[in-house]
This record gives C-alpha cells, structure tokens and sequence, in this order.
C-alpha cells in the first residue's frame, strides 16, 4: 500500500496530478477496434515481455501464475480453453495453440525487433481466418539501409527482502529475483533485398512463495524458468511483387500445468516455423499473395518418470493463396489448406486432422461504407462457417458509429484442448489417475458477436470512444474442477468436462486519447463486462476473469533523449470457485478469490550517445498493493527494472 | 494501516523539490553536460534504526560525477560501507550503494551555495562467513536517498560540501539511515566526446 514506500508515493504525486492537468487540455487516441502499442511506448514501458503489451493496452484480460507464462483474451474475446485468439507475426499466422493455450512467451520475438503491436478486438478477415476472438499482430521493424545491429538486456529485482535482516532472527529470505531477458539481432537491407536475424534468451526465477515449492519439486532444487529463440528472415522484391522467407525456433524449459495432471510438469517446449509469404501484381487492380508454412509444436517431459509424461509432438502444414481486388466489390478471395499431424507416445494411430477452407471479403456500396467477409471450411467430418457484416456511419460534430455482426460455428478439427485430442483417442488424460468426468457430447460450437462504436473527436488530437457489446456462445466444452491440498503444494481434485455449455455476455468501455503539446501523450480506458444469462459451468467460468478494469498511461518527452513514463491500472476482483476448498484446507492459503488492485508503475529513460544507446529505470507496482492474477500465482510486489539497449546503424 | 512519512523525510524532499523549482531561475546555468564535478565524500552514520541493533556501520566512502542537466543537476556514484556486526550470529558484509539522482542548487551569497535532491539505486551487498551457502551471499535491494547540501566554493574549480542524507534501503524491515557527510570536489570542463555522448 501506499504507507508502505511514502517517500516515493510523495515524489510521483506531483508527476500525477501534472498529468492530470494536462489531460484536460487536448490531443489524439485510440479506438477499441485496434490498439496500437509501439515499440517507443515498449520501451518507455520497460516492458519485460511481450505479454505486457497485452497489459499496455488495457481491455485485455491477461492472467499469469509465474509471471513467465501468459494467457490473455480481449474484450468481448472468451477466456476459455482452447484460447481461440489469433497471433500473427508480420502477417504470418502463428501456430502456438498448445493443449488449447497460446503463449506469446514461445513466439520468441526480441522486443527491440517489435516494431508495433496491435490488438485488433472486433471481428476481422484476417490471414485467411475470420477472427472473433481477437488478434495480436506484432509488425518487427525491417532492417534500414546498410547494416545494422542492436542489442537488448533487462535484469530486475522484486523490492522488500530482508537483505541483511535474513541473517537476524527476524529471518527470511532474499529470493525474489526477477531473472533477466537479453536479446540481440544483426540485419542488413539493400534496395531489392533484406535479411535479419535474432536471438533472445531469458530466465525466470520462479521464487514466490506461493509457487516455489510446487515449481521446485518439478524443476529441482534450483528451479528456473528459461527460454532460448532464434528467428531470421530473407526479404525480396522480385517481378514487381515482394517475398520473405522467415524462420524462427524457440525452446522453452519450464513447468507446465494441464487440468487433468493435478500439478506442474517440468517440460521442455518447442516451437518452430518456417515458412514463405509474398505477393505480387496480376494486373493493374488485382494483387496475388501466398504463403506456406510449416509448424511444429513440441513438448518432453524432463522428469525423472515419478510424474506423468507429456510428451507431443504436432506439426502443422499450410498453405494459403489470396487474391485481392482493390476497385472490385468483393475485394479478397483465397483458399487456404491445412494439415495437422499429432504423435504422442502410447498412442497407438498418429491422428491428421486435415481442413480446407475458402473466404472472401467485400463491400455492399460503392462508398464502402458497408461490407462483410464469410469463411466456409470443412474438417473432420464437420462444415464451418463464419460471417460477418459491417456498417458505418459519420455523424455531425466529428463523430461517426460503427455496427459490427458476426457469426462463428467452429468445427471440433478446431479444437486443440486435451479433451478433443481424447476424444480423438489419446491416452494423454488418463495416465495421471487425477480423474475426469465428461458430461454431455461435443459438437460444434457457435458465437453470435455484435459490438456498436461510437467515436467523436471533440477537439484536434483529442479522441473519445465507447463501445456496447454483446456476445453469445453455444456448445462451448468447459472444465469445472473442484481442488484440494495435495503434496508439494500442489492440488488435486476431479475435473470435470462439460460439453454443450453456453451463455449470453455484455459489455462495455470507454476511451480517451490525448496528444496535447508534442511530449505528452495521455491514454485512459474503462471497461466492464458481465453474464447475461448462461449455464452453472458457464457462468463459473467467467467468474474467473475480472469484471471491470481501467487503464491511465502517460508518456512525456520534456527534452528529446529523455523520457518519462507514467501508468496506472485497475484490475477488479476475480472468484475461482475450483479453489473453494483449498482455502478452506489451507485456512485462507490459495484464496478462491483473488482482490482487485490499483497498481502504479513508473520509468524514466535517457538515450545516449545520438540515441544509440538506452538506460531505463523502472518500478512496477510502485505502490506495494497485493496484486495477483491467480489464486494459486504468485503476487506482484514492488519491481525494480533495468534496461539497457543498444542499436547501431 | 497507513505510515505517516517521517518527518526528516519530508523536511529534505522539500527542500530538495524548492531548491529545484528555483534553481534554474536565480542564476545563470551552464549548458547541459557542460562541465562535470567530481566529488570525493567521508560519510558518518548518525542515525539508529532497525540495521544499527545487529551492525555498527562504520564509516562509509563515496565518489561520484555530477553533472547540470536540461534542469537542475545529475549525478551518479557509489557509496560503500562495511557494516561489523554487533551480536553473535549475523555475519559482516560490505555494501555497495550504486546510484542515479537528480538535483538542485541555489546561490545563497558569495562563495555559498545550497542544494539537494533525490537518489535512486542499488545496494549490493555481499555477507561474509563459511557458514552462508554460495548463493546467499550476495543480495542486492533498490534504495532511494534525498539529501542537502551546503557548499562553499572558495576557487573557481575547487569546492567543499557539507551534506546530510537520508538513505532508505528497500528492505523488509527498511534499511534507514542518515549520513552526514564532508566532502571535496573538483569541476572540470566536459569533454566534447562525452558531451556528444550524453546529448
């Protein structure tokens, strides 16, 4: 809490009420439909991960238990599994969903490569895929002209050790170490080509008391979260068009928690891709683009065989290929393919799943101020389909409303949970004798979305949004579970899977976008969500994610070279009702419900040396409020963050 | 429940804040980076606080740049100490205190000046003793610092400052202690390159 760093919550108060001051003077914002975070706003930001710039934007839920590992899910987006959130990485889809989680952390992208990121909430066609879930598209800079290189390091410290009282018989002890992330990248651009490559490398030491003894009796006594990537590319421009072959690989050491195993498994994760995207003219108003790509998604035990296995191996083939018609009323077509091959040991067939699909976007008037998109594909043994349709309006005094309308019937070749691969006769669920009942069968789930936008700019570079929203699900497959203590601080308890489950959602946010005087930029969201009506399981399901939320960050420049950084958050209180009874075992340990928290972050950062070197300082949570995503996760306390960057041209 | 900041505290962040907000105005300043101070300090810890029932902290050294920023001043420097324990049973350790801060003066008459400002840091320590595992050694905590200062700058090059620090290590307990210091500088024109550096 406050009282308990008054020095520094004195300091910054001043540096809060000028940003409230100057809040009410103008500027520019931001749209719910697409948030942008930029590489400059990473920086400021301190950011350690990528998953911070889900926290960045606000609107998204992001839920984390060792701060390595993220899961997120927009507004209006479901938080369920399997996360249905699309990952691009400059244009190319990312094939992350593992067991139905998509964690950034395996992307490996070096965070001084990230150019922007967007996070696009409302339905889009998106790289062949109608998205109703939202999507994170991360844009890496291309190398400039001639060669260049950079480099990038973040260590910190959790702040309120004994330090030296661990040896007085008051005890403790000086653990909380936040671990540190490197990168580095050499490029080279000439004028028809490109290429770049990179490497990232972080560790995470998972220390929290509320966590460490589990992560320790699955990683060891010297428990380390740790990750290792590696990422290139080859750009061309050829034949009027342009071409870009991109690989990248990750392997990731850390401990895994899958629902039906009881606790964390210590695995290696390995993700890998590569894979051909271009484009090029076919006549003067048409354009061809392509791509192809190849996947593999990976997990091995590394434990001494006492835990259950987790071995996987999935591989995923794609290919894609779009036309795109600029004065046409239906301005893109394509046809896309998939393969995905599974091998687990014990299974005793290799099961494919193959899915075909075709999708189209076009315009109902020749103002465009009407259009839609609609996908059709077909996959084991199922037809899916997904429309969407779209209209705009401009309103007097600078505003304009937007309506939105989508509907969405995934097939179960979809679904990556470890449920469906179950249903499809992996073993994977049965090995660890942890229990699970299936009631009802699956089928196709079905998502209705509407979302209304309203946006006025009252005054120049000043931007206001708000945005309704409703949402309407069936034949979702959700897990309820009812934990207790088990050994190591784990828990235990049956899972149950509930197929057919569904419910009504609604929500709202409001935003505010202020660039008043060139170096300050002031962004402010609100946001609320809440069950319309639903099943028992659905209803608990949601209970899990914060109802409300709210999000201020502040960037000043006051002299170039030197930049201050300013957010803070709201995230309200969540209810885990799988952990009812461990907090009744544990007397108030692992709490079912996890509080809401106001958190203050601040930074300051100088370039050096004509911007091409970067020192940051940063403290997270400056505040000391108790901030958890989880109640069996560890808590957030007061961070010190140092960065140091460099870049050469 | 909520701690009042103590009073020392608040005494110096005044003082530190309005010797900022003025600073700039009352007398002409040098360009940013133009010169640097280097500054040599003898430190005493005068104060008693949870740190002082197990250790005698002994005196400690500082050393440090200075230099005048876009407004006011910045600085960094080291600060070590090694603290003797008082009671069996808690080692010796030697701690080092590596910091950032801004500040601010003010020309009081003559030769005198007055300034102060705020530090931000790390201390790192390392614990002696066979009987402390390897990786229990060493521990580092953010810390933060204000002080004020009073200067008497007899040559134009060579000056000497009398300082009282109050210095909280990021603890649990917190670490707090109050320094007073003297201390011997010398200003020096910055270099082109490093002016080019941290431009």
């Amino acid at each position: 809490m406050a009282a308990r760093l008054p020095g520094l919550t004195a300091l910054f108060l001043g540096l809060v009420q000028a940003g409230a001051a100057l809040a009410a003077q103008e500027a520019v914002g931001t749209g719910p439909a697409a948030r942008v975070i930029t590489g400059e706003t990473l920086r400021r930001a301190g950011a350690l991960h990528l998953g911070d710039a889900l926290l960045l934007a606000g609107g998204w839920h992001v839920s984390t238990v060792d701060g390595f590992a993220w899961d997120a899910s927009p507004l209006g987006g479901s938080p369920f599994v399997p996360a249905r959130w699309t990952v691009l990485v400059d244009g190319r889809r990312m094939e992350l969903d593992l067991f139905g989680s998509s964690g950034l952390h395996r992307l490996a992208v070096p965070l001084e490569r990230v150019d922007s990121v967007v996070l696009t909430e409302l339905p889009r066609l998106e790289a062949g895929r109608l998205a109703t879930h939202g999507i994170v598209h991360i844009h890496t800079a291309a190398p400039g002209a001639g060669a260049s290189a950079g480099g990038w390091v973040t260590t910190g410290s959790e702040i309120g050790d004994p330090g030296p009282f661990g040896f007085t018989p008051r005890g403790g002890s000086n653990v909380d170490r936040i671990g540190h992330a490197l990168s580095a990248s050499l490029g080279y651009g000439a004028a028809r080509w490109h290429a770049e490559g990179s490497f990232t490398e972080s560790e995470t030491i998972p220390t929290d008391p509320a966590i460490a003894e589990r992560y320790a009796a699955a990683l060891g006594d010297r428990p380390r979260l740790e990750l290792s990537g590696y990422a290139g590319r080859v750009g061309l421009r050829l034949g009027g068009g342009e071409h870009q072959l991109a690989a990248r690989h990750s392997d990731v050491d850390r401990a895994f928690a899958l629902a039906p195993l009881g606790a964390e498994l210590p695995v290696r994760e390995r993700f890998t891709r590569v894979g051909v995207l271009g484009r090029r003219p076919a006549g003067s108003e048409r354009e061809l683009s392509y791509e192809v790509s190849y996947s593999a998604n990976r997990t091995r035990s590394r434990g001494d065989g006492a835990t259950p296995g987790l071995d996987w191996d999935a591989r995923t083939t794609e290919a894609r290929l779009e036309l795109s018609q600029h004065s046409s009323r239906l301005e893109t077509v394509g046809v896309s393919l998939r393969r995905v091959a599974v091998h687990s040991p014990g299974d005793p067939e290799d099961p494919n799943l193959g899915r075909a699909a075709v999708y189209a976007g076009f315009t109902l008037d020749r103002a465009r101020r009407a259009a839609g998109a609609v996908t059709v594909s077909a996959g084991d043994g199922e037809i899916g389909w997904a429309a969407l349709l779209r209209r705009g309006w401009a309103l007097p005094a600078r505003s304009g409303l937007h309506a939105i309308v989508a509907f969405e019937r995934t097939p179960r070749a979809e679904d990556n949970s470890v449920w469906a691969w179950s249903d499809r006769g992996l073993p994977l669920p049965d090995e660890s004798g942890a229990g699970t009942n299936i009631v009802s069968v699956p089928r196709a789930s079905e998502r209705l979305t509407a979302d209304i936008v309203w946006e006025v700019s009252p005054a120049t570079a000043v931007t206001l949004t708000a945005r309704l929203l409703f949402r309407r699900e069936r034949n979702l497959s959700l897990e309820s579970r009812r934990l207790g203590l088990g050994p190591n601080g784990s828990f235990v308890g049956p899972t149950t899977v509930v197929h057919g489950q569904g419910g009504e959602l609604g929500g709202l946010s409001a935003e505010a976008g202020a660039r008043p005087v060139g170096p300050l930029t002031l962004r402010a969201a609100l946001w609320y969500r809440r069950v319309l009506s639903g099943d028992a399981v659905y209803r608990e399901a949601w209970r899990v994610v914060p109802r409300a939320g709210g999000r201020l960050t502040a960037e000043y420049v006051p002299v170039p070279g030197l930049e201050l950084w300013l957010a803070g958050g709201y995230r309200g209180e969540s209810r885990w009702d799988a952990y009812a009874g461990v907090e009744a075992e544990s007397g108030g340990g692992s709490a079912a419900v996890v509080p809401d928290a106001f958190t203050l972050d601040v930074a300051v950062q100088k370039w050096l040396w004509d911007d091409r070197l970067r020192a940051h300082l940063g403290v997270r949570n400056l505040t000391g409020t108790s901030l958890r995503y989880h109640p069996a996760g560890a808590t957030f306390e007061p961070t010190a963050v140092l960065q140091v960057e460099a870049r050469f041209r | 429940m909520a701690r009042r900041p103590p009073p020392r505290l608040t005494a110096l962040l005044l003082l530190a804040l309005s010797s900022g907000a003025t600073g700039g105005v009352a007398q002409s300043r040098p360009e940013p980076f133009q010169t640097v101070d280097l500054r040599l300090a003898v430190l005493a810890d005068v104060s008693n606080g949870a740190l002082h029932r197990y250790w005698s902290p002994g005196a400690a050294y500082g050393a440090g740049v200075a230099l005048p920023f876009y407004a006011g001043t910045v600085e960094t420097g080291a600060q070590y100490a090694r603290p003797s324990p008082r009671r069996d049973g808690v080692p010796r350790f030697r701690s080092l205190f590596l910091y950032a801060g801004w500040g601010a003066e003010q020309k009081l008459s003559g030769r005198w000046q007055a300034g102060g400002g705020v530090r931000v840091g790390v201390l790192a320590m390392r614990f002696d003793g066979d009987t402390i595992s390897v990786p229990s050694r060493r521990e580092s905590e953010m810390g933060l610092a204000l002080r004020a200062a009073l200067r008497w700058m007899p040559f134009d090059r060579w000056f000497t400052e009398a300082a009282v620090t109050y210095q909280s290590i990021l603890t649990r307990p917190r670490t707090e202690q109050v320094f007073l210091s003297l201390g011997i500088a010398r200003r020096f024109d910055t270099p082109t390159w490093l002016r080019d550096f941290l431009d």
